[in-house]
């Protein structure tokens, strides 16, 4: 339990600090501005922001991502998985789109429609109505083994 | 082309050394949630380019600040931990000086301030070796 708790201790800190810092709108480059988005005094969100320093609770999460203007996801994974993340965790990359820019969630018709007509001239669709000989797309796909090895050297390096 | 980037983000980390042996000490005193929490900071904040940015790093005020020193504080079992180091010594690199614990403003042990200054002071001289703290993968 220790084990993963520690992972949870860092990187959820880290994730805060880079998404604070990270916010435009509105602007949080002081703890106390977070603290004013989610009605809590700055010293918890330095608590926060400090590894191991504070147990979070769901509540807690909530409100802060609300502050953020972000959701979160609470989700049980493979110990691959959350050793995998961690490995990619990149403050320096790490941002999430905040409600005012979320076009899914503002928009999601426009949103579905567009999916619906990426979806429509898919490959596979295309291959399904026939308009598509299977020959050239089997030769144009990379397979997905080859393609996640080279991701996962560029940012498993970083 | 994917060996190409791969050498850039290495050059892109941050590289961490222990001044002396009992860095190494004060990590195998810490109980195995502190030493897996440290190797957490210690992963995040290589991959964070700017220090301002790091988790859990400020800069110490008073006689500390003007010999450029930091420290890294977190929590493990209850326990307020603390990691005094410098800057420097070559680009992207950061020394650690000394660990200790901290509680109520009281450093433990309670010369921890005066040894991180007077080793800061001897690394600015030179002559000092250096051991590269490594990251254990963890996967």
């Amino acid at each position: 339990m220790s084990y993963i708790k520690s992972k949870l201790a860092a990187l959820v800190p880290a994730q805060i600090r880079a998404l604070r810092l990270k916010s435009e709108d509105p602007s949080m480059p002081y703890q106390r501005d977070l603290a004013q988005e989610v009605g809590l005094h700055q010293s918890r969100i330095s608590m926060f922001e400090t590894p191991g320093a504070a147990n979070m609770t769901l509540e807690t999460l909530a409100k802060v991502a609300a502050g953020l203007r972000v959701g979160v996801i609470v989700k049980f994974v493979p110990f691959s998985d959350m050793l995998r993340w961690e490995n990619l965790f990149s403050p320096d990359h790490f941002n999430v789109t905040r409600l005012a820019e979320d076009e899914a969630f503002l928009n999601p018709e426009r949103t579905q429609q567009f999916n619906g007509e990426a979806e429509m001239n898919s490959p596979e669709n295309e291959l399904a109505s026939g308009r598509l000989d299977p020959q050239p797309q089997t030769r144009n796909s990379s397979p997905p083994l080859a393609r996640s090895g080279a991701n996962g050297t560029t940012i498993g390096a970083a | 082309m994917p060996n190409h980037k791969k050498v850039i983000a290495l050059a892109l980390e941050w590289r961490f050394f222990d001044f002396a042996d009992d860095v190494d000490h004060w990590y195998g005193q810490l109980p195995e949630e502190g030493k897996d929490l440290f190797n957490s900071i210690l992963k995040v904040n290589s991959k964070t380019s700017n220090p301002q940015q790091w988790i859990a790093c400020k800069l110490l005020q008073g006689a500390c600040k003007s010999e450029g020193i930091w420290e890294w504080y977190f929590s493990a079992d209850k326990v307020q931990q603390r990691l005094l180091g410098v800057f420097g010594m070559g680009r992207r690199t950061a020394v650690f000086l000394l660990g200790c614990s901290h509680k109520d403003r009281v450093y433990s042990p309670s010369d921890s301030l005066n040894s991180a200054i007077k080793r800061a002071k001897l690394l600015r001289k030179g002559g000092i070796s250096l051991r590269e703290r490594t990251i254990p993968a963890d996967f």
